[in-house]
């Protein structure tokens, strides 16, 4: 019997297939196929969770039972949970298949599937629909490297034929191509130049000084100084055009690895310390430079030096010339192992780096913490440790780096001594060649071997510039947020919230959030309540879109959120977080960060609402006030009511409050409450609070508790329903009611 | 809060209906059904402080040490921990750089052989006790027991 599966994570495997084929009844239909990829023993092996129009079957590969086998009316209850490593697919609490946490999205979709459809009612082709409109997003993958693409088909930046690294670079320098040009221009000259005097040399020894002519010995010393004069000043011109050309093609870079940087989805920040990042804007870049100089001002006067110097010693003596390549090989060999070698040392020394960086990223600002809990010790001891890491992938650098081009430099010396030996005996024995000639061939070979050896010891620099380049087109090849919506601005927002089916994993172990369905009409004022990592903030996370891939959908006045242009979307909401972060600028300029075209009354304004201009004024350079680094220099409350009167300049059409009065005190809470309430009228705002006395505006109290929503009303409709909220409420009560009798 | 801390014979424990979970009598005489296995300490400890959750991922107990609980229990605690956690280990491999920083290792594994890739080196640890650990893509786990039984092109590939 035939049969097709059209919706599946793979292809069946041809022996899974014919045990699938001798399962099936006769007209039985297969809806959907699962292919795992462990078995229940937890053997990696091929295995199938089969859903047909009748049953729902698994089968193992090379498995000796019939496998498990279940009337899909007799299925009660479906479940797919997540264990270490692995999971498995339970039915009616038995479990039937097991697979690792690559299938494992895939599985729940199936469970969703089953489950709704053991339900009364339930319509088949709609519920498939869930499994389709997966399988479709899985789609949008890219096969070979798992980066999400802009649709179906698109081509994947990452996996693009981007041909070799310098290509890739040269686009920095491409604008400098006739500066460049011009270079090459001047670095034929230079090397022209060099190459003249050991000829001039020749005719000196050979016939001027032998026959005693003086005139043309002084136009000869004439014809030397100028050869000189020209190659250095066009050797500096070069210099100078080179080093310009190598800042310009930096500054171009920099610019391009920082404003990817403030594109990147906040996942890549999740993942990529900030030090590390730092580390590859400052010190990354920094060796491309010292590279770049390296071949500017070195690299193409070498290379012309050398053909040139190869052409006029064959020109004067072949045998010389061919006798003076000897070593040639060894260094072209000895090159290539070392390039072998020092990479990953290099590699290595740079991850040591960048542990070093993130620990300076997280500790300086952190200066208070650490000095609160008297662990300066710890912290430098910590410190100590990793840069005695970093010693000593460093030193490893350091001994390939030195022996090699020491090493080169002998062989490259032992060639000019073979010159000497056997030149000089020609010299002595024979009248083939003349001394002049000799030691003129000599001065080209100690020329000659000085770009072998420069192009031998440029493999260590390449290598390093090679690594760095890979690191900066890691940030500069990642893949930015997600705007699916581009061009599809709105003008302004109702502010009509609505989760549909929305669940979120960080880490595909423990969904965040689960199954959220929320309406928020425009202009109410919800507080989100639930404790400690129940999943509010990943809730605004989302609505922020600082994470876009989450299953179900948000749609914000009927449009679902990642259809809108991010920019546009994001300009119309206004975020109040709990640790707001200040610039080290002016007050004026960080509040006017949100709306840098705002005029001075308006900042003023804004300040004012939010409670802020009193104290801006109490401050002695006012609104010229410089903060220090996060705003060192105003407490916490101040810092707050900055940030609200950034978003009040902002002038959005939603709010949202991540625990804005968290970390302050009764006084300062009042002053925040105020400015906050004059911020919210008519604005659909959200807000998390802690503090349920936060909350007294709302007119909407949503109760969130690992990651589902257990509670949604009013205040008045929660306190009567006596459940969560209630218990909350009252465990606040009691709080309160301890610290008024401490108070009295 | 009080934890109820699982030791000697103050428990009953058992195999679930499903055996990669587990079922629990106190000493007092409740008990609990299908319950999960967790490690607190999965890599630094992993025969102590094994939390038992039930299908609301809510703590019931927590069991202090595996090797003082009554032989039975010992074995069905020690059964359903080997359910749960999948970390094979990796006995031969063959790694091969790619793109950027993503590193594919084709490898036989004490659970047969298996392919998987890993993006960048903070996914690669190498514990005090000479543990290497791998996290996958996919976040699967895999372990090789010793640094030391990795070759020098291997480890430069892995940047360990």
């Amino acid at each position: 019997m035939s049969f097709t599966v059209t919706l599946s994570n793979k292809p069946l495997p041809p022996l899974l297939e014919e045990q699938v084929r001798v399962r099936l009844l006769a007209k039985e239909r297969i809806l959907v196929a699962l292919v795992g990829d462990l078995q229940l023993s937890s053997q990696y092996g091929n295995s199938a969770l089969v859903v047909t129009d009748r049953r729902l079957f698994c089968v193992e590969e090379n498995a000796t039972d019939e496998g498990f086998f279940i009337d899909r009316r007799a299925i009660t209850e479906v479940k797919v949970r997540r264990l270490y490593g692995n999971a498995v697919f339970q039915v009616n609490g038995t479990t039937v298949l097991r697979f690792s946490f690559a299938v494992v999205a895939f599985a729940e979709a199936i469970a969703t599937f089953l489950s709704h459809m053991a339900k009364d009612g339930a319509n088949e082709a709609e519920e498939l629909n869930i499994i389709t409109a997966f399988l479709e997003k899985k789609r949008c993958i890219c096969p070979k490297c798992g980066r999400m693409l802009m649709h179906r088909g698109a081509p994947c930046v990452n996996c693009m034929n981007k041909g070799h690294l310098i290509k890739r670079l040269w686009q920095y320098m491409k604008p400098q191509k006739w500066r460049l040009l011009f270079c090459l221009l001047l670095s034929a000259l230079t090397t022209t130049m060099a190459l003249a005097p050991p000829f001039i040399s020749r005719t000196l020894i050979d016939s001027v000084i032998p026959s005693k002519n003086l005139t043309n010995l002084y136009y000869l010393v004439i014809l030397l100084f100028l050869v000189y004069a020209i190659q250095h000043i066009s050797g500096a011109l070069r210099a100078h055009h080179m080093r310009v050309a190598g800042g310009m093609f930096l500054t171009g870079m920099r610019n391009d690895i920082y404003r990817k940087a403030q594109y990147l989805p906040v996942t890549f920040y999740d993942k990529t310390s900030t030090g590390s990042i730092i580390s590859r804007i400052s010190g990354d870049t920094n060796v491309l430079l010292n590279f770049t100089l390296r071949m500017s001002q070195d690299a193409i006067v070498q290379f012309f030096t050398l053909i040139g110097i190869m052409a006029i010693m064959l020109f004067m003596d072949w045998k010389l010339a061919i006798l003076s390549l000897i070593p040639i090989p060894a260094v072209v060999i000895g090159s290539r192992i070392f390039s072998k070698k020092i990479r990953p040392i290099y590699q290595r020394t740079w991850l040591r780096w960048s542990a070093i960086s993130s620990l300076l990223t997280d500790t300086l600002p952190g200066v208070r913490v650490i000095k609160s809990f008297t662990a300066e010790k710890r912290t430098v001891e910590k410190f100590e440790q990793y840069n005695n890491e970093w010693l000593k992938e460093d030193r490893k650098a350091s001994v390939a780096a030195s022996i090699f081009p020491n090493t080169v430099s002998f062989f490259a010396l032992c060639g000019s001594l073979v010159v000497w030996g056997i030149g000089g005996n020609w010299v002595m024995t024979s009248n083939n060649i003349s001394l002049g000639l000799l030691v003129s061939f000599i001065s080209y070979t100690s020329m000659f071997y000085g770009p072998v050896s420069f192009f031998a010891n440029l493999s260590d620099s390449y290598q390093n510039m090679l690594t760095s380049a890979e690191r900066l087109l890691d940030i500069l090849d990642a893949e930015p947020e997600k705007n699916f919506g581009e061009g599809n601005n709105v003008q302004s927002l109702r502010g009509r919230i609505e989760f549909r089916h929305v669940s979120f994993s960080f880490d595909k172990v423990s969904k965040t959030l689960d199954d959220i369905n929320l309406v928020i009409e425009p202009g109410d004022i919800v507080g989100i309540v639930g404790t400690t990592g129940s999943g509010k903030s990943t809730l605004i996370n989302l609505l922020m879109r600082f994470y876009d891939q989450y299953d179900g959908e948000i749609l914000v006045d009927g449009q679902d959120i990642r259809t809108i242009d991010l920019e546009s979307y994001r300009s119309k909401i206004g975020f109040v977080q709990q640790e707001p972060l200040m610039f080290r600028d002016t007050v004026f300029k960080n509040i006017a960060f949100s709306n840098p075209d705002a005029g001075i009354e308006e900042v003023i304004h804004a300040a004012d609402i939010a409670n802020a201009h009193d104290f801006i004024v109490r401050l002695p350079d006012a609104y010229d006030t410089v903060l220090g680094e996060r705003g060192t220099g105003l407490s916490g409350g101040e810092r707050q009511r900055l940030s609200i009167a950034r978003a009040i300049l902002k002038n959005p059409s939603m709010l949202i409050f991540d625990e804005a009065t968290a970390s302050v005190d009764s006084e300062t809470e009042h002053l925040i409450q105020g400015a906050i309430e004059r911020l919210i009228s008519g604005r659909t705002t959200l807000m998390i609070a802690h503090r349920l006395s936060t909350l007294r505006k709302a007119n909407k109290i949503i109760v969130v508790d690992k990651g589902k929503i257990l509670e949604c009303g009013s205040h008045e409709e929660l306190m009567k329903k006596q459940g969560k909220y209630y218990r909350l409420i009252q465990i606040q009560n009691t709080g309160d009611r301890h610290l008024d009798d401490i108070m009295r | 809060m009080n934890r109820i801390y699982l030791e000697y014979d103050n428990a009953r424990i058992t195999k679930g209906q499903d055996d990669n979970f587990l079922d629990v009598e106190l000493f007092s005489g409740e008990t609990y059904s299908g319950l999960e296995a967790r490690r607190l300490f999965p890599i630094t400890g992993s025969d102590r402080y094994i939390s038992l959750l039930n299908e609301k991922k809510e703590e019931i107990a927590v069991i202090r040490d595996i090797n003082n609980l009554m032989p039975d229990s010992k074995a069905a605690v020690m059964y359903a921990l080997q359910k749960c956690y999948l970390i094979p280990k990796i006995t031969a491999y063959t790694v091969v750089m790619g793109k950027g920083d993503k590193i594919s290792i084709n490898a036989e594994t004490d659970h047969g052989p298996c392919s998987f890739e890993i993006r960048g080196s903070e996914n690669i640890k190498v514990l005090y006790d000479g543990r290497v650990l791998f996290c996958d893509t996919n976040d699967n786990r895999y372990e090789i027991s010793d640094i030391s039984t990795i070759d020098k092109k291997s480890r430069n590939d892995l940047l360990i």
